[in-house]
Order: C-alpha cells, then structure tokens, then sequence
C-alpha cells in the first residue's frame, strides 16, 4: 500500500482521458490557455469519468475498483484522442496570443514579475494544504460520518451494498443493504474516493483525500486557462486564481479534505467557465461540456440540484431568441406559480408543504417565517476569516463596472445567475428553518463556499477589456463563429 | 506638500484604526500602572509532575490521563485591575493545547478555562477583559496543558517544557496592543468547526476582527485621498486598488502563517510516518482499539447481521460506528425513533462507554431474554460489568 505505480496511474489516467475529452470537445479552436485548461479540466471530467466507470464495472468487487474501471477509462481516452485528432486533422493551428500586443508595451516587466510572484504565492499555498491533506486520516465530523462512510463500508466489505432508511434496513433484516444518517446523500463522490483507495490498494485516508488538493489545482488551472482565453491578461487571470485559492475556506476544506461543498463549488464553477467561453466564441463543445458538468451537480450533493435548475434557466434564457425571451420568461413564470400553487395543495414529489413549512425529502422539514440571521450572515461574510476581503470587493466591481451589465449580453447572464443562486441562499437562510445553520455558524459559509467560483467567474467578465467583449459580442451575433475574432486586444 | 499630508492622514487614521481593534481608550496609560510578576518556579503542579529549575518550572510528565496542571494557589488578584494576561514558555510541544486556568472567591467550587494561542517561544499576551468569568477576586490561578483535541493522539501529545514566567497586567497601550498581536497573529489549532467558519472554531474571546480592520484601512486610504485629491483625480482608482491588494496579501500572509502553524502540529505526529501509519494513527485512539475488539469479536457474524449501538455520547456512537466498519451498524437511538421495538431478533446491540444495559429498567426489560456475548477482556466472571464495550444479541421474549 502506497504511492506506487498504480496510485500514480489513478492520477494520471483520469488527466489523460479527461484532457482527451476536453480537446475533443474542444475541437480545433486553439485559445491562449487551452493546454492549462486540457490539464486541469481535463483531471476533472476524467475524475467524474473514471467514478462512473468505477461505479458501473465494480460494484460487485469494490475493492478493486480501480482494476476493473481503468481499462473502460483507457478505452474512453483512447476514443476521444481519436476525435480529437481527428477533429484538429486538417485544421490550421491558430494560436491566437491575445496578449501579444500588450506585451510589447512598457508594462511588460512589472506585469512579469507581478505574474511569478503570484505563481510563487499560489505554489507555495498548494504546498501547504496539499502536505496538510496528506498526513492525516479524515478528521472533520460529516467527512467521515457521511461522505467517507459508504465508500469505506464499500471497499472494506468488498462490494457495494445500497444504503436504505433506517426502517428499511431493520424490516429487511437478511438483506444486504445499510444505513446511516447520510443514507440519501448522493454517490459520485463515493467512487471518486473508491477509485483512488482501490488504486492505493487499501482504505488509506491521507492518499484518497489528496483527491481534494487534486480538484483545486486542477480548477485553478482551468480557470487560468479560460481565463486567458477570456482575453485577460496572464497577471490578472492569475490574480484571480490567487484571490481565489487564498480564499481560507477554501483552504480549510482542502487541507482538512472530506466535505462534498468543494467539489460542488469547482463543478459548478467549470461548468460556467465552459459556458462563457460558449456565451462569448459559441463554441459548441464548451456549451456541451458546461451542460455535462453541471449535470454532475446533483450528484455531488442534494444542493446540486438547485445550482444545476438556476443554470439551466440562464442556458434556456441564452438559447432564446430576443424577441421571444420575455414572452417565455412570462410563461415561465406562470407555470412556475402554477406549480407551486399544485405543490402547497398535494405537494411535489420530494418537496410538501407541510402545516407552518415546507418538507423535502431526505434533508427535513424546514419552518417558514422570517428568521433575523442578517448579523450571523454579516458576520460570516465580512469580519470573519474565511473570504479576506471578497465580500467587500464584489460589490464593489458590480458598482464600478455596472456598465458592463448594459453591454455585455454574458454578464447579464452570469449576473442573472449568480443573482438565482444568492437569492435561494436569501431564501433559505432568511425565510425557513435553516436559518439556524447560519445561526450557529454551520451551513453558511460552506453554501456560500458553493457558489464562489461563480461569482470569480462573473469577476472575470467584468473584468475583460472593454474592447474585447465588444469584438467579440461582434463575433458571435453576426457569425457565429467558432474561432476567435482577430486579434483583440 | 498634499502627498505629505496625505500619508500622515492615512498612518494617524490606521493608528487610531489599531488602537480602536485593540480596546484601548484615551484614558488608558501608555505603560501598566500595576503588574503582577510570577516566576516560573511559583507554579506548583497539581496533575503531572515538574521542577523548579532555577526561576523556571520545568514540567518532566502528564497526568495518567495526559493532562498536566500547575497552579499558583495562594493568589489573590482583582480582576477588574488585572486583566491582561502575559506568559512566555520555552520548548513547548506543537501537539500540546494551552489554556489558563482560575477560581474565583465567590464561585471557589468552579474552575473556569480559557483556551490560549499555542504560546511558542515568545512572550504572548492575552486581554482577559471580555471573559465574562474574570470578575471578582482570582483566588487561584494556573495553566493546564493537554494533547490537541480530536487531532493529537493523547499518547503522543506531551514533551517536557518550561513555563518561563507570567505576569498580570492592568490595562495599557502596551499590554492590549501586545494582546492584539497575540490574537491576530496567534497559532490556534484546526477543530471541527473549522470547515464551517473560520474564527469561530475557538471558544476564546476574540479581539476585534483583522479582516474588518484591514477593510476599514483600505477605506480610510480611499477616504483621505478623496478629501485631499478630489473625487475625479486619477490616481484615486489606483490608490484603491493597490490598498486593497496589500489589505488582501496581508490577511492572506497572516492566514499563511495560520497555516503553516497547523501543518507544524500536524508534522509533530505525522511526519515521520509511513503511509498506513498515518491510517492508523487517531486522536480518538480509545474508540478505535474498541472498535477493533468488536470487529475481532463478532468476525464470525454474517455482514448482513444488524448492529445497534449506544454510547456515552454522540460523538463517541458515530465514531465506534465509523471505526467499526464493514460492520453492518447503526445508532440505536435513531433506530427507537424510527421503528420502535422492531429490532430484529438475532440482532446485536452493542453498549460502549455507557452502562445504561444495566442502570436503566427500560433496557433491562428489552435485554431480558437477549444473550449477553463476553468481549475477549471479560470471559471471567462478571468482569463483564466493568468493561466499556458490553454486547448482546437480542431475542424477543418467548
């Protein structure tokens, strides 16, 4: 057991069918970052591959996971090389440097030194929290109550056994299910950390935890990397990679790895890089591998699911033609209130309204009223040390470049989705029973947590160069093109 | 000549700025007016053992139960006059927790705890002010040391150190800007709650927050330069920019140096280490030895066998359960509070650290015709009582 061939190879592998996919997605187009992006989008969407492979070829032999999922992986990467080879076959490499304009300009030198400073500054915090990570067994209280708890009991009985209800579990006596308080909690983390115990070839907490440290470098990549081909230049795309993998919850929750709201967060956070780069270039792959990703929302965690609805209104509000987006966010509207109306009458699947609240199933019945958490919430978002200064800098970008949001099509979207995903975290904080998450300094900030990478994705577009986002609004309303407008700077 | 008045409006707002973070009022005298000193040797252990070593006390063991305590007992100290703590050790273990320890005259039955930044070798400072217990007359004073909760194993938490000295101090510019420093920039360990917020994963009062400070510092420079500049000169966007940059790469720094301190403690016991070491290297090392016991004992059982477990506490069940696995078990409470008196027959329940199984009628009734298993520590006799682990298999009555 250890860091031995084949643990190295459940690292690498994922990177490679990941990187494969990406590019394939990707297609010829070649942007400023793309190769940061194929590394560490690429790990990503091979992470999630290679738990569906796990969860698909072993459920019968968890223990081995790794031996029955890689060839499918290997399979997997192979094919999308394959296309992505072919894709690129023909085409001509347009490496378009957006930035080779500005470096010639005098600014060259401070901007340098500024970008390996921060290299350095974000180096060294992986350096930390990656050997944080790697010492100890799982240590904080849901980590190994809930979210390493079934993958433990997988791979330490051998084969994967359904959690059930407590009930369940105790009428079907002889059967081979188990519970827990988590039993409802999804699973594809589950089998990410399979994968990587059944690599190291025992349940071995420090080495499938590292798989935490592994998300946010890949993220950090991969959002240098968009962020490059959002025309940002190299020191500002790494400044926000800095402001954000110095953010200290997020530290925390790769250093004392085990919690789910990480992995939410990056997932979510991909799928909107993918997605603007499609709002600005209409590259089609991205809007394939933005849906995709997000798709894996819900089954990270329960909350998943209201991301990935909030980012599929903003994706069907994008697809709509001007004219007709008012007309449908009006019947959207309705119907959405017709609904609600059928729910507080019979109730709605998972979700009843009960006497004074609202019962969803698997989290609990949440009371409805107004719940004064405002100071918990002030607290938790600017004097406590989890975001440094963030909370008094966003609005502060929105006030100074509200200009934008009359511009720039992408950033009324992103605006528009950022605003959904705050408003359900008004809602649930300020207006239900949860309130006492915020309360007793519990739930907040990792829901906040969640939605982080959103907001540093809204920065950065807000952030672009004026004239760029006019060239390329330019390029994507009159051709629709799948490659960069020429040379904005 | 306005730049000049711009950087001393700026440095005279973030003096003011530090002495407002620090709790400091005009009043207050630059220098203590009063002091208590006490040398090392003046603390006498009360839990491990220690000698005086010329002023110091060196403190050579814990406690059988990994505490270690030493104590001024014949003290008497307002609290209302003294109220800044100052301490300085020498060689103090990474894996130990500080905390100051003290009665009062008017509740002399109760000792009151407060957690202390890992003290390191400098000399630390700690405002006592905001603890709502430090009132009264102090009738004894100390510091008690244990392994770092829920991250040290007990065994492995304590090395020899010294306590140097310590002292009291009334109020002062002095005393509170040290005890600003001390709480800003202090090690404190990782807890539980520190996946859910950071700064509120200790119970200790804390100073006024950094980051409020450092956001009040930026805005004081926006402020300034807009008063002296005028609200349309060029340089006031760049002023804001970069303030707000060095407030972010400040916090960010003193948070590096947060963690850096957590690594260390976490180095002090894993880094040395092989891989299936650091596995098997827990805080909780008690609950896993017994979850092992129990796996070891029931290996014969089917995996599909039911097993409900009740423990002291809540933190201890869902730990048996977690260190127990693949066995097949559950909370029984929760199990009670969903199917009643369903358990199946030929079930196990398992009691650890808890002796409910005998004390209370209601589960003397429920195990009244279960079996009880001995654990491989009570095959003799009734030994059996004494043991934190206690498993039956149930059987309804026939």
């Amino acid at each position: 057991m250890g860091v031995d061939f084949t643990y190295i190879a459940a690292w690498v592998l994922p990177l490679l069918t990941g990187s494969g996919v990406w590019i394939a997605l990707n297609g010829g187009v070649r942007r400023p970052g793309d190769a940061a992006i194929a590394v560490g989008a690429g790990w990503l969407i091979g992470a999630f591959v290679a738990a569906g492979c796990a969860r698909w070829s072993a459920p019968a032999d968890t223990a081995h996971a790794f031996a029955h999922a890689w060839p499918w992986v290997a399979v997997i990467g192979v094919i999308a090389w394959i296309v992505a080879i072919v894709r690129m076959r023909g085409k001509e490499f347009r490496i378009r440097w957006v930035e080779e304009r500005s470096v010639q300009t005098g600014r060259v030198r401070w901007t340098r030194v500024l970008w390996w400073i921060l290299l350095l500054l974000v180096i060294a915090r992986f350096l930390l929290i990656g050997d944080e990570a790697s010492m100890r067994p799982v240590f904080p209280w849901d980590a190994w109550s809930a979210w390493s708890m079934k993958p433990k009991a997988w791979f330490l009985a051998g084969r994967m056994e359904p959690y059930v209800p407590m009930a369940a579990w105790i009428s079907h006596a002889d059967a081979a299910v188990r519970t827990a308080g988590a039993w409802s909690y999804p699973e594809l983390l589950a089998w990410i950390q399979l994968w990587f115990a059944s690599a190291a070839g025992a349940w071995n907490e420090p080495l499938v935890d590292l798989a935490w440290s592994g998300a946010l470098c890949a993220f950090a990549l991969a959002a240098y990397g968009y962020w490059r081909a959002f025309a940002l230049p190299p020191w500002m795309a790494l400044g926000l990679v800095y402001a954000l993998v110095s953010l200290p919850l997020i530290d925390a929750h790769v250093a004392l790895a085990g919690y789910a709201d990480l992995w939410v967060a990056l997932t979510l956070g991909l799928a909107l890089l993918a997605w603007t780069r499609w709002l600005f270039f209409r590259e089609r792959g991205q809007w394939v591998l933005a849906l995709a990703t997000a798709l894996c929302l819900p089954a990270l965690k329960l909350e998943g699911t209201v991301w990935l609805l909030a980012f599929l209104v903003v994706v069907v509000l994008d697809l709509l033609p001007d004219q007709r987006r008012l007309r449908v966010m009006i019947a959207t509207g309705a119907l959405l209130a017709a609904v609600a109306f059928v729910a507080l009458l019979f109730g709605l699947g998972v979700v009843r309204f009960v006497k004074d609240g609202v019962e969803i199933a698997s989290l609990g019945t949440f009371g409805l009223g107004w719940h004064s958490v405002g100071g918990a919430m002030v607290a938790s978002l600017f004097t406590l040390p989890n975001w440094h200064l963030l909370w008094y800098l966003v609005p502060l970008l929105l006030i100074l470049r509200a200009r934008r949001f009359r511009d720039d099509r992408s950033a009324r979207l992103l605006g528009l989705l950022v605003l959904f995903d705050f408003a359900f975290l008004f809602v649930l904080f300020f207006l239900t029973g949860a309130g006492a998450w915020a309360e007793d300094f519990t739930s907040a900030n990792r829901l906040i947590l969640q939605v982080v990478p959103s907001v540093f994705v809204l920065a950065s577009v807000l952030l672009r160069d004026d004239a760029f986002a006019l060239a390329s609004r330019s390029v994507r309303d009159t051709t629709q093109a799948r490659v960069a407008p020429n040379a904005p700077a | 000549m306005r730049r000049g008045v711009f950087a001393l409006a700026v440095l005279a707002s973030w003096m003011i700025l530090v002495l407002w973070a620090a709790g400091i009022e005009w009043s207050t005298p630059f220098s203590p007016a009063e002091q208590r000193e006490f040398r090392g040797s003046d603390f006498a252990p009360v839990f491990g053992t220690a000698q005086a070593d010329a002023e110091r006390l060196r403190v050579e063991s814990a406690s059988a139960d990994h505490t270690s305590l030493q104590s001024l007992r014949a003290v008497s100290v307002d609290a209302a006059d003294l109220s800044v703590l100052r301490y300085r050790f020498a060689n103090f273990p990474r894996t130990l927790e500080l905390s100051l320890v003290f009665r009062t005259a008017d509740e002399p039955n109760d000792v009151h705890t407060i957690a202390l930044p890992w003290p390191g070798n400098a000399t630390g400072t700690f405002d006592l002010g905001p603890v709502p217990a430090w009132r009264g007359r102090i009738v004894e004073l100390g510091f008690a040391q244990f392994p770092t909760a829920q991250l040290v194993p007990p065994s492995q938490g304590f090395k020899p150190f010294e306590i140097d000295d310590a002292s009291l101090w009334s109020p002062s510019w002095r005393g509170n800007l040290a005890a600003l420093v001390t709480d800003w920039f202090g090690a404190w360990p990782w807890t539980q709650r520190s996946v859910h917020a950071l700064g509120r994963d200790t119970e200790a009062p804390r100073a006024r927050p950094m980051v409020l400070c450092v956001a009040l510092a930026a805005g004081v420079v926006v402020i300034w330069a807009v008063i002296l500049f005028g609200r349309r000169d060029r340089r006031i966007p760049l002023y804001a920019a970069v303030s707000l940059a060095i407030g972010w790469l400040a916090l960010d720094l003193c948070w590096q140096s947060g963690l850096w301190d957590r690594l260390q403690t976490t180095r002090a016991v894993y880094a040395d280490l092989s891989w299936s070491e650091r596995q098997h290297t827990v805080a909780d090392t008690n609950i896993a030895e017994v979850a092992e016991e129990l796996r070891q004992m029931l290996r014969d059982e089917p995996p599909e066998r039911r097993i409900f477990v009740q423990a002291g506490s809540g933190y201890e069940l869902l730990r048996l359960i977690w260190h127990a696995l693949p066995l097949n078990a559950a909370s029984y409470v929760q199990a009670a509070f969903v199917a009643g008196s369903a358990i199946p027959d030929g079930s196990l329940i398992v009691f650890f650290d808890t002796d409910e199984w005998r004390t209370q009628g209601a589960w003397r009734r429920t195990l009244a015709h279960s079996e009880h298993l001995a654990t491989s520590a009570s095959i003799h006799g009734d030994s059996f009582e004494d043991d934190r682990l206690v498993v039956f298999r149930f059987h309804r009555g026939r």
